[in-house]
């Protein structure tokens, strides 16, 4: 989550709302968030149903696998980070920046 | 193939090593997202905590649908709180 909040400019540049989730509770996820400076909200799925949903409940941990979507201003997703990719937002913001372009904003 | 080719061929294979063993490294790729590029996000509601004044822990929610229309948005699933990334 700290290379996303490095990023911020270039999400907010593209005018993107972001967000991180996770299976964690509100506190953990608050705390995280503080202590490392995030400035993006990090939502709570601690019922696992959302992450169930989209196929990414890891069994084993009981974790969320580590994905991230963006979506254009119609919630269509346009671009998919899989595992060690979405640990690099790179790709997220060029995606970001690629939907700014397109909308013409 | 004669019989004595044979056998040798046989013995040959025998004494090949065999392969290493898969270690727990070796699991299958996880199943791919249930939602794939030019498809729809599901919506949701999901909680969060803001930080109010003082530090005061402010409950609120986001709604996926309230976005539609306004801006594209970012979603970063991770396993957990303190994990790198």
């Amino acid at each position: 989550m700290q290379r996303y909040r490095e990023n911020a400019a270039g999400f907010n540049a593209a005018n993107a709302a972001v967000f991180g989730v996770s299976v964690d509770s509100t506190w953990a996820n608050k705390a995280f968030r503080e202590q490392t400076g995030v400035d993006f909200p990090i939502l709570s799925d601690a019922r696992k149903d959302y992450i169930r949903r989209l196929g990414l409940l890891d069994e084993a941990t009981g974790f969320a696998r580590r994905v991230t979507f963006v979506l254009d201003s119609d919630g269509i997703v346009q671009h998919i980070d899989l595992a060690a990719a979405a640990l690099d937002p790179t790709g997220a913001v060029g995606a970001c920046s690629l939907l700014k372009k397109k909308s013409g904003q | 193939m004669n019989l004595f080719l044979s056998a040798g061929l046989l013995l040959a294979l025998a004494q090949q090593p065999s392969p290493p063993a898969k270690g727990p490294q070796a699991v299958p790729p996880p199943p791919p997202p249930t939602v794939k590029v030019g498809e729809p996000m599901p919506d949701f509601t999901l909680p969060y905590l803001d930080t109010g004044p003082e530090g005061k822990a402010v409950p609120k929610q986001v709604k996926l649908s309230d976005y539609k229309g306004k801006q594209p948005v970012v979603l970063a699933f991770f396993p957990a709180a303190f994990s790198p990334g």
